[in-house]
């Protein structure tokens, strides 16, 4: 779980410098105008040379800044650059408070009300840096302006009088009023650090608790499915067994049977045969599921609809179906054969099943107009589906009710497995239907599919 | 009249072999089986049989006893001839089906069979492979 919490603060943490110092181009830029505007339209009497010169070393660094952070960005050890992610950011925030400082003391030094901005540094700090790191640069903060308020008041430093902007008789820096600021400022950024901190960590905790829960969700749930799948492989077993020893006995084979008692073995026979097949549904879906990764091939989709439409071919010719393909001979994806497989088969299968005598079904398979996939369609003159189950289809085990009339043994799991196999080739499924006129499904899917296995690490 | 042909079956379902038994021996094929594998080689090795049923038998961590199993018949110079035909459940009754690549370049066996087999198709697969002879996959295996 350690782990993960990691992850997720490594993330933000790179893409918080990058935040940081897009702020920093806003703040160069807005130095640049407030210095410009006070000289020139407010004729304050400021020394345009350090304020000028102090806003141009902000571009440089900012730049080397950028430069070296991408060239770092693709190294591979995520927890060292998690680290460095930090260290990085606790030196630019220290960076940031000398030169701002800087600013401050040639703009009137403790008497500049953009001493202030001292705020937005701490509130950066919090979100960036650990609690511990964050009250350390609250404190580098009240130091520099200490050291500002101290050196000017005892004249080590010149000091820079807004002359303009205050009244002249401010000119002179009395100890009450450097105590006075120095104190207001100093505990208005401890209470900032404070309280963004706390926030901040609530957010990273909440964040982090979040993540496990979506993982043990997960988890569970393929844990769920791994025990649909035992427990369905089990019951098939057994049901195949119970299967072949009637077939022996209604095939006379352990001699000849009174017919009441064929009939008996008939009914108990072909209960049996339905059970099969709901069990072979529910393992195909459980094993859909439980599956993590989906072992991926390149496919040629014309011959798995062919196999599959021959295997149809009794039941298409027994209800004299009129059945069209048209699948590009070079259509090609990326993805798990025996799901693809399932998926077509479905399908096709529903289609055959529910269209009556003399129905059409076409088959097309085609490029997508949006560049990348593919699409699949089948459609047929079948019973249709009413709207208000159309959004119910893809649910387990649910069975619209018209379907139901004609076929009591569907299992409503066929959709729900053509769902799953479509969602897990990144895939969308849609169906356009018209009661008692007939059905649409299309399939959209990817080209390439990333094979298993080199999923991120490749790029 | 000519001998009977044999038949060997592995197939952990007792019932199952019960089952194919009656269905092999109605058509006058002599069978024997064994439970496991390991039971059923020196069986084989006695026997000789003309064609062997091996079930795929699922491991534990989607292993494939089956397919082990008949490699290990493939690599064994005195038993590479007997055609063996596969039970399995899994997915068989979708066309296209395959097994993972990993499973090889070829699978080591003759034909597959759905299960359960209907009697008619277990009948119709047999008696093919029967009248076939030796394994077709021997020319590939020593070629």
């Amino acid at each position: 779980m350690y782990s993960i919490h990691i992850d997720i603060h490594e993330n933000t943490c790179s893409e918080r410098l990058d935040w940081l110092m897009k702020l920093r181009w806003i703040a160069s830029l807005m130095v640049f105008a407030v210095i410009t505007v006070s000289i020139h339209l407010f004729h304050l009497s400021l020394p345009a040379g350090p304020l000028y010169l102090g806003n141009i070393i902000l571009a440089v660094y900012n730049t080397i800044f950028w430069w070296y952070i991408h060239k770092t960005h693709n190294s591979s050890n995520q927890t060292n650059n998690n680290h460095k992610a930090q260290t990085f950011a606790n030196q630019q925030i220290s960076i940031d408070l000398l030169l701002l400082s800087y600013f401050i003391h040639y703009s009137g030094g403790l008497e500049n009300p953009f001493i202030f901005y001292f705020i937005f540094h701490m509130v950066i700090a919090s979100i960036l840096l650990t609690p511990k790191t964050a009250y350390f640069q609250a404190t580098l903060a009240i130091i520099l302006l200490a050291i500002i308020g101290f050196s000017e008041w005892v004249n080590l430093l010149p000091h820079y009088h807004l002359a303009g902007f205050l009244h002249p008789e401010a000119c002179n820096l009395s100890v009450t009023f450097t105590a006075g600021v120095l104190f207001s400022i100093g505990s208005t950024l401890y209470l900032t650090v404070f309280l963004a901190t706390s926030i901040e960590q609530r957010l990273r905790q909440r964040e982090v608790e979040l993540a496990e829960a979506n993982t043990q969700l997960a988890e569970q749930d393929r844990l769920k499915s791994q025990y649909v799948l035992t427990v369905s492989h089990d019951l098939r077993s057994s049901l195949s067994t119970i299967q072949s020893c009637l077939t022996v006995v209604l095939n006379n084979l352990t001699g000849e049977i009174p017919i009441p008692a064929r009939e008996m073995i008939s009914r108990a026979a072909q209960r049996a045969d339905n059970l099969i097949i709901f069990v072979k549904d529910l393992l195909n879906l459980s094993r859909i599921r439980a599956l993590k990764d989906l072992e991926k091939v390149s496919l040629k989709l014309k011959p798995c609809v062919n196999k599959i439409t021959e295997h149809w071919q009794m039941q298409i010719s027994e209800k004299e179906l009129d059945v069209k393909m048209n699948v590009s001979d070079d259509l090609e994806i990326t993805a798990n054969q025996e799901a693809i497989v399932e998926m077509l088969s479905n399908l096709i299968g529903n289609a055959v099943r529910y269209t009556p005598r003399s129905g059409k079904i076409k088959i097309l398979g085609i490029l997508d107009k949006e560049p990348g996939f593919i699409l699949l369609s089948v459609s047929d003159t079948g019973i249709g589906i009413h709207p208000e189950d159309i959004q119910k289809i893809y649910n387990d085990f649910y069975r619209a009710k018209n379907a139901e009339i004609l076929d009591k043994n569907g299992t409503g799991l066929g959709l729900s497995i053509v769902k799953q196999i479509v969602d897990a080739h990144n895939g969308s499924i849609w169906v356009e239907s018209t009661v008692g006129v007939g059905s649409t499904f299309n399939i959209k899917l990817p080209i390439a599919n990333a094979m298993e296995g080199s999923s991120d690490d490749k790029s | 009249m000519t001998n009977p042909k044999k038949v060997f079956i592995i197939e952990d379902d007792i019932d199952l072999v019960e089952a194919m038994k009656a269905i092999l021996e109605a058509r006058g094929i002599q069978v024997q089986a064994a439970y496991q594998p390991d039971d059923g080689l020196e069986l084989i090795r006695q026997e000789n049989p003309d064609l062997i049923i091996l079930d795929v038998m699922f491991g534990k961590e989607g292993s494939t006893l089956g397919f082990d199993f008949a490699r290990e018949l493939r690599q064994d110079k005195a038993l590479c001839h007997i055609p063996i035909l596969m039970e399995t459940a899994v997915n068989a009754e979708y066309p296209g089906f395959t097994f993972s690549p990993k499973d090889g370049a070829y699978l080591p066996v003759d034909d597959f069979i759905n299960k359960p087999a209907r009697p008619d198709e277990l009948v119709e697969k047999v008696e093919k492979l029967l009248e076939a002879g030796a394994s077709r996959l021997v020319e590939n295996l020593y070629n």
